[in-house]
């Protein structure tokens, strides 16, 4: 009447039994093909399916399938089984394209332990199911599970020569590849289905046995560490850790479906925010530090308090610079500010003629900063007092990078510039054809900076073009080099890996809407923010998206990195601290603007700017 | 008004976020242009575009790329079920801008079924495509569309899509080890227990890891290397190319000035240990074919039961 399935050797069809003309009773008919060609293994293993169905069609339960007959044909083999009417695991998870709920992974586990503890218990010997996966498991009309697919089928599978491809079914405990079938495999082969259930990773495209990699937890809040130790020694490698029988296994689920619903592990923090920090203090004078009064709130549901907080007078879009005790920072106000790190407290302030959204960058004894008056400022950072200013014909939104006795940036004129630091004279402008805001990357060899016309230009120390890039729209992200390949984010939306010596993109990471932040690299990972409101983390050498976190705003401020954390901004007003491996939540403090500063660390403290006109010292 | 609100005020006519909001706009309208129609290139374009001087990148005179390969059927197996392609730049005046090279180990799988079939369709269908999309359009000055990468994953999973088959009696696999080179960096794709080794300052370092089940069960450690070796199960693979669900390695790395790459099927590697293959590698005046045919005859002496391929890709690299 149809086709139910089509596996690697075997189908099966839904037919009806003409025994009963009468009425319609339909059955599923399991065809199983003999791929072996010599003929002593095919009537070897014709024999064992003879003697298994055999046994199969003795056993009444609920949840297993009636067998109403079995027969061979020449190099097929036949089981003719109760029809299930109903939707299998498999099927329920591709539909649903989300993780099952601890609460639904239990009833379902508790049922099928019912039915291993049958089978298990069979006498003289156990049945072992040896096929336990999402497929094998159907939930029928009533919400009751059925296991349909005995692992009478393996019997017809060769083993041991390269090229059969049954490799690993993914859900196969290790012992199986000595050919041995007990009831410990079956309670691995339920731990490895509700693996995949729980965290929607198919372990059949995964590498075997690497179940440790993929902690339940880190993919699904609510799933308990019991319930995760549960599953955990379910998959032990060797057989005699883990639990011995169904009935062992029963017990220990019933023991965490009983626990009290206040063990609930992972949720989101509970805690709010101890003042309102919309409104900030006014504080009495223009300028000033502060005792904070806003908080942060922790993923622990500890609060986290900034250790100062200093108020300039318009938004802070910067990322601040730390050096020796100091910090230093532009503001919209025009000022550049240098504070006390330790409470920031003032030392000096340098007014430009408009506002300042370039991060200033301090070198030897001067620090640079660029204006939207479309000028390069050069100040003493000792006294504050103007050592040079170089001007462009365009608005300075590129932070300056020096080296080699030279300030390197861009302008809105559409020149990247080369500064002599000692007396402000102009060695070089590279002429960009769009306006420069991306910051340029200073290597040894080479100068790397993103355009508004949508290129990357890599320059030779002398200015010259030694390749472009062009991605489809602007480039005001600041590239980033690590092994030999450049990171740069893009208005167009895409992460773009470049290879530093060619050019030649390697590969792109697309995010949602258009990035600005910076990316910033960590061993083998690369993140960034894109204004689709999340950070992003994905393999350095693929783009392969490791992990996402969502906040409520834009984030194109640049994330900084210290030990385990990713720290960084979002136009939701929180500024957050991200762990570094899953992406989870460790803390964020609401600011009473948008965050689009980017953090710095030193010694143990983050500093950011908020669009609030405040500059934040937070504990890490 | 709070200050929050008239923040968000500012920030709409403060002049580079108004610039954001703009492209903010255009990309909703349009998240996936074809090319900016205010710029003169009309498509994206990953080609390096020469510059206002002299480039490293054109001193391709001081570069060399060389290859040799060999593929034997071995004493034993009736058919060779490995494919082998390699394809180096020339020194004619076609030539692409920088150094460019393929090199690509298939070893079939599958029996009686068409292993042999399926190694030879899915080198062919991978090697013209690397070599159309961004080879092609390298000599002839066009844009390449796409970050390599993605150009060879996509050639990977159609070759996975054209072996598919929905006859059961006609399955089988390959295992896919493939190197490409452009300029200094070496890109590679592998699925399956072909390797890709890299060999430096008389350094052999393995770039490939094997997706095999005892592999994986010496690296969980739950057998030692030497358990491996002999284990029976040995050639039993977990991924490699069916038809079926794909997963597969991807790798990039920058090459260093000198050295060379070796690709090869299990038949070679799984009878020569590494300081053997170093020997050869390394052996003063022996030319790069005999290098490759020694190594494929020191397998074969020393009881390789199967098909023995391997390639050599020989570089200096500015």
């Amino acid at each position: 009447m149809g086709t139910l399935g089509v596996g690697g050797f075997s189908s099966v069809y839904q037919a009806r039994d003409m025994h009963f003309a009468s009425v319609t009773r339909l059955c599923a008919i399991k065809e199983m093909i003999n791929v072996s060609t010599d003929k002593e293994t095919q009537e070897l293993a014709r024999r064992s399916f003879e003697t298994e169905a055999s046994i199969l069609a003795t056993l009444r339960h609920q949840s297993i399938p009636d067998v109403y007959d079995f027969f061979s044909e020449a190099e097929r083999s036949y089981l003719v089984m109760e029809f299930i009417r109903g939707k299998d695991l498999e099927a329920t998870l591709e539909d649903r394209r989300q993780p099952v709920s601890q609460e639904e992974a239990l009833d379902w586990a508790l049922q099928i332990c019912e039915v291993l503890t049958f089978l298990h218990s069979h006498k003289p010997q156990p049945i072992v199911f040896r096929d336990l996966k999402p497929s094998n498991i159907m939930l029928d009309q009533n919400g009751r599970i059925r296991l349909i697919d005995f692992g009478i089928a393996k019997l017809f599978q060769q083993t041991g020569v390269k090229g059969t491809m049954i490799g690993t079914e993914g859900y196969s405990p290790p012992e199986q590849y000595r050919g041995e079938a007990s009831p410990a495999g079956d309670i691995y082969a339920l731990g490895a289905t509700f693996h995949h259930l729980l965290t929607l990773k198919d372990p059949r495209l995964q590498p075997p046995f690497s179940w440790q990699e993929r902690p339940i937890s880190s993919l699904n809040d609510t799933v308990t560490p019991a319930f995760e130790a549960l599953i955990m020694r379910s998959l032990s490698y060797k057989p005699g850790d883990r639990y011995q029988n169904a009935m062992e296994l029963e017990s220990a689920l019933k023991l965490i479906r009983d626990a009290k619903a206040g063990e609930s592990y992972g949720t989101a923090p509970t805690s709010l925010f101890e003042n309102d920090p919309a409104t900030p203090t006014p504080a009495e004078t223009p300028a000033s530090a502060s005792q904070p009064a806003a908080a942060a709130e922790a993923g622990n549901g500890a609060t986290v308090k900034p250790l100062w907080r200093f108020q300039c007078e318009d938004e802070i879009r910067s990322q601040p610079m730390v050096t020796e005790g100091a910090l230093y920072i532009g503001a919209y106000d025009n000022n550049l500010y240098a504070l006390n790190t330790r409470d920031g407290s003032f030392r000096w302030k340098y007014p430009a003629s408009d506002g300042i959204g370039t991060s200033p960058f301090v070198y030897k004894q001067e620090i640079f900063f660029g204006s939207v008056d479309k000028n390069l400022y050069a100040i003493n950072r000792q006294n504050g007092r103007l050592r040079w200013s170089f001007p462009t014909k365009g608005s300075i939104f590129s932070s300056p990078k020096a080296e080699f006795d030279h300030v390197f940036f861009g302008s809105d004129d559409g020149f990247l510039y080369a500064v002599n630091i000692g007396n402000g004279r102009m060695l070089w402008q590279s002429q960009a054809h769009s306006p420069v805001r991306s910051s340029p990357l200073i290597t040894e060899d080479f100068i790397y900076f993103g355009t508004e016309g949508g290129y990357v230009f890599c320059l030779d120390l002398q200015g010259k073009t030694k390749w472009q890039f062009q991605a489809k729209r602007s480039v005001t992200s600041s590239p980033v080099r690590a092994e030999d390949m450049v990171f740069v984010g893009s208005m167009d939306g895409n992460l773009y890996a470049l290879d530093a010596n060619s050019g030649w993109a390697i590969w792109r990471a697309r995010t949602a809407r258009p990035i600005i932040s910076t990316p910033v690299v960590n061993e083998d990972v690369v993140y960034i923010g894109s204004s689709d409101g999340k950070l992003y983390a994905f393999d350095l050498f693929t783009g392969r998206q490791l992990w996402t976190f969502d906040t409520e705003g834009q984030v194109t401020s640049s994330p900084a990195i210290f030990d385990n954390a990713i720290y960084f901004g979002s136009t939701d007003g929180y500024v957050y601290s991200v762990d570094l491996s899953r992406g989870k939540l460790r803390w964020r403090f609401k600011t009473g603007s948008y965050v689009v500063s980017s953090p710095t660390i030193h010694k143990g403290t983050v500093y950011i700017g908020s669009c609030d006109h405040y500059i934040y010292a937070l504990p890490l | 008004m709070s200050e929050l609100s008239e923040n968000k005020d500012r920030i709409d006519t403060s002049d580079p976020n108004q610039m954001f909001q703009e492209e903010l706009a255009k990309f909703d309208a349009d998240p996936d242009p074809e090319g900016d129609p205010n710029q003169d290139l009309s498509a994206i374009d990953t080609r390096p575009l020469s510059g206002g001087g002299p480039s490293p990148l054109h001193a391709a005179d001081e570069s060399f790329i060389q290859i040799a390969q060999r593929s034997d059927i071995g004493s034993i197996r009736m058919r060779n079920e490995d494919h082998c392609f390699s394809f180096v730049a020339g020194g004619g005046g076609d030539d692409p801008p920088i150094p460019f090279a393929l090199a690509i180990v298939a070893d079939g799988m599958g029996g009686h079924h068409d292993g042999h079939v399926i190694s030879r369709r899915v080198t062919r269908h991978i090697s013209q495509t690397l070599l159309e999309e961004i080879f092609l359009a390298m000599v002839q000055g066009q844009a390449v569309r796409s970050p390599i990468q993605e150009i060879m994953t996509r050639a990977v999973r159609s070759a996975n899509t054209q072996i598919s088959t929905d006859d059961p009696e006609k399955e089988g696999g390959t295992t896919l080890t493939c190197a490409l080179i452009v300029g200094r960096r070496l890109y590679l794709i592998h699925v399956g227990d072909s390797r890709a080794y890299l060999l430096t300052n008389q350094m052999l370092q393995q770039l490939t890891t094997d997706h095999s089940i005892v592999k994986r069960l010496e690296e969980a450690g739950h057998i030692t290397a030497e358990e491996a070796a002999v284990h029976p199960q040995r050639n039993l693979l977990y991924r490699a190319i069916t038809g079926h669900d794909l997963e597969f390695d991807i790798f990039t790395c920058s090459l260093p000035q000198r050295g060379k790459v070796l690709i090869c099927s299990d038949g070679l590697w799984g009878s020569l240990n590494e300081p053997e293959i170093i020997a050869i590698l390394d052996r003063p005046g022996l030319g790069l074919q005999a290098q490759i045919e020694a190594l494929v005859d020191t397998a074969l002496e020393n009881g390789s039961a199967d098909n023995v391929t391997g390639i050599i890709l020989d570089f200096r690299l500015r």
